[in-house]
């Protein structure tokens, strides 16, 4: 197994979990996921990565931020309403995804990134690399982001924070 | 006494603290409800936050097709990242273009045979009433037949 192919089966899973709570659409994740495999394979051929996870990471959420339906906000958060509405199951996965989606888009960019890193298990020197930002920051921004998103899932009245 | 930071709090529930950091914490913890109260608030709500965003946990994950252009190497990748999608691909379009062709044609044989057999022929059409037609109601609620004539 070449070291493409390694790096490939080893991080494509956590980079398709961390994009699919940001865009919430298979199609879109698996183009983006390939835009930058492709980056990775020519960047590796031109000099060698040395920190090919942080890499794929940081690479991903900044296509993942130029992507529509990143940037598209949504202030309503109608589906929110509509699946307490219904009084129940949110099994459909589709529903989920939106609306981990719609709770995370409140958050400004880099926020949302975190978040999606953070319930990904990341260490917060890993956090600090990919989103550059300093290690001593991360508990900090960390704590204001989960009470940020605490407060808005509570606000939409999902049901999980109802028991 | 000074209390904990909030960042202390978020480090010391991840266990991202330094082991002397974690004893500091720890001591305090001891003395100051106040403290452990807030290390407890925010476990939970660490806890409610995580346990939304991962509903989107196991995802079906589709893997894109590698580009096949660029290299030698990129073409070896794909061919052992997918081997049953490339293979039966070619296959699949075949066939399709196969099944395009014989029902465009069997179409374009049937309007010619159709036409020929109206050729000649004149048909009527024509509805009949029903007995008691009344005018005031619209046709559409009134009962009645087609016939077709042929000549």
């Amino acid at each position: 197994m070449d070291q493409f192919e390694s790096t490939y089966h080893q991080y494509y899973p956590l980079l398709w979990a961390v994009a699919m709570k940001l865009l919430a659409d298979e199609d879109t994740v698996a183009d983006v996921l390939q835009d930058v495999f492709e980056a990775y394979f020519s960047q590796s051929q031109k000099s060698k990565i040395r920190q090919p996870k942080s890499w794929l990471f940081r690479v991903t959420l900044n296509k993942c931020a130029d992507n529509a339906a990143y940037n598209k906000r949504h202030t309503d958060m109608s589906a929110l309403n509509m699946l307490e509405d219904e009084t129940g199951n949110p099994d459909s996965k589709y529903d989920d995804r939106k609306m981990v989606q719609q709770a995370l888009s409140q958050l400004p960019p880099k926020e949302r990134q975190l978040a999606v890193l953070y319930s990904e298990g990341f260490s917060y020197k890993e956090m600090s690399e990919i989103m550059d930002i300093r290690f001593s920051s991360v508990g900090k921004t960390l704590s204001r982001v989960i009470n940020k998103l605490y407060d808005i899932l509570k606000s939409s009245g999902y049901e999980t924070f109802e028991r | 006494m000074k209390h904990l930071r909030d960042s202390e709090i978020q480090a010391f529930i991840d266990g991202e603290l330094s082991p002397r950091q974690v004893n500091r914490v720890e001591r305090h913890l001891q003395q100051c409800p106040a403290c452990t109260a807030r290390v407890e608030e925010q476990r939970a709500k660490i806890d409610k936050v995580f346990s939304v965003l991962n509903l989107v946990n196991n995802p079906e994950i589709k893997h894109p097709h590698l580009p096949l252009h660029h290299t030698k190497a990129s073409v070896e990748t794909l061919s052992v990242l997918s081997p049953n999608r490339k293979k039966w691909f070619g296959n699949i379009a075949s066939v399709a273009a196969v099944a395009i062709l014989v029902l465009s044609l069997t179409f374009i044989i049937r309007q010619n045979t159709l036409k020929e057999e109206m050729l000649g022929k004149q048909i009527f059409v024509r509805y009949e009433m029903e007995d008691e037609f009344d005018a005031n109601r619209p046709i559409t609620e009134q009962d009645y037949v087609f016939r077709v004539y042929q000549q």
